[in-house]
């Protein structure tokens, strides 16, 4: 889960303005640059040129990119410590952001990977690890399609080292 | 049916392991190759090892030493030296990556050693020994306390293997005294050259390496 201070972690920067964001299938948003800021890849840019009017992220799509945007702008207003947003309401709202289908969600891994957003990431992350933890082999392979390349002594190598290397 | 384990970078695929409680990391290497390898770099760089007391091995298990639920154990139940005994045995052991450790026991002591023959907490790192205590009879009756042993060093294995075992073990069966009023509740094997990156450092140098011999791998899924 996406902690405050994780969020918080990235300084909200001095910039001023908007700044065209532009995906990979050519859906464009206009955004505050201290909100696309949040996106460290984005940061960088902007630090590098501030009279740049478009980012083209040849990577994301418009239907994530539009996501990773409203994920930004909650936190650059949740996490200002004058919020008046506790951390249960931030936490319940990460947990309500991450209630999407499957294939979004391994795109906004992919995303927030791509354009360096920590705690986006860790929070994505984290939802498909709990996605997985209280199911078989079994249920996983069958529910993300994965087919089972492990060979038989593999798998028996791994169940005769559960006992101490998985404790 | 997509599949969308396989598009997954490495480094994101030990980011979900690393986020898979230890317990249920042996389901999630079963799963196929790929889960198996970011289970093992994930297990293999822990920052650190606790072990149950529960889980060594104890001579007069259950007659002298016992389990009994303790709701401030991590565990939620600890081992305990309910009568007196001369003979103290309680083994275990551990296979642990190459690097630096420090070795702690999670413990109270209310009751008796006698100081003739005092117990000694050992680790020994291939057969060799390498930290050895003696019971420390000064934390008596101060509730649980982490009772440090030490540090020491597992070197990488001569034998190519990932990890080397390592014995831990409480022991004292030389005299005729008996002890008693010792609790355990977990020993913790801490990392201390813990490194969170290495999985993705060794995944670099093992892409580096098979660049230098084949090139470079455009197209390919590995980051």
């Amino acid at each position: 889960m996406a902690t405050p201070a994780a969020a918080a972690a990235a300084p909200a920067p001095q910039l001023e303005g908007d700044i065209k964001l532009v995906s990979e299938d050519a859906h464009e948003f206009v955004t505050p640059k201290n909100v696309a800021a949040q996106c460290k890849m984005i940061k960088t840019m902007l630090e590098v040129s501030e009279e740049q009017e478009f980012i083209n992220l040849p990577n994301v799509k418009g239907k994530e990119l539009e996501k990773v945007i409203e994920y930004c702008r909650y936190h650059v207003q949740a996490d200002k410590p004058d919020s008046g947003v506790s951390d249960n309401d931030k936490k319940t709202w990460d947990e309500n952001f991450v209630k999407v289908d499957k294939e979004t969600l391994f795109n906004l891994i992919m995303a927030a990977n791509y354009l360096d957003v920590k705690s986006l990431l860790d929070l994505t992350c984290a939802t498909v690890a709990n996605m997985l933890k209280n199911k078989t082999p079994e249920e996983i392979r069958r529910e993300f399609n994965i087919k089972n390349d492990l060979t038989p002594e593999e798998e028996e190598e791994i169940k005769r080292e559960s006992a101490w290397l998985y404790q | 049916m997509s599949s969308y384990f396989p598009d997954l970078p490495d480094e994101i695929m030990l980011l979900i392991a690393q986020r898979v409680p230890p317990e249920k990391m042996a389901n999630f290497a079963l799963v196929c190759k790929r889960f198996k390898e970011a289970a093992y770099l994930t297990i293999l760089n822990r920052r650190d090892w606790t072990v149950s007391a529960i889980k060594c091995h104890y001579t007069h298990d259950n007659t002298y030493w016992n389990a009994r639920e303790e709701p401030d154990s991590i565990f939620g139940s600890v081992k305990y030296l309910a009568s007196s005994v001369c003979w103290v045995e309680v083994r275990h052991d551990i296979p642990l990556p190459p690097g630096h450790y420090r070795c702690t026991w999670h413990m109270k002591f209310d009751g008796n050693v006698p100081s003739r023959e005092i117990p000694h907490f050992d680790v020994q790192v291939g057969g060799i020994l390498v930290l050895s205590k003696p019971f420390p009879e000064e934390i008596r009756r101060q509730g649980y306390v982490d009772w440090d042993l030490g540090e020491f060093d597992v070197p990488i294995s001569p034998t190519g293997e990932p990890t080397t075992p390592v014995h831990v073990s409480l022991l004292e069966f030389s005299s005729q005294y008996g002890k008693h009023g010792i609790f355990l509740d977990y020993y913790r094997m801490t990392r201390l050259d813990y490194d969170p990156l290495a999985p993705c450092k060794a995944i670099q140098a093992a892409i580096s390496r098979a660049e230098e011999e084949v090139g470079p791998c455009g197209g390919s899924r590995r980051s």
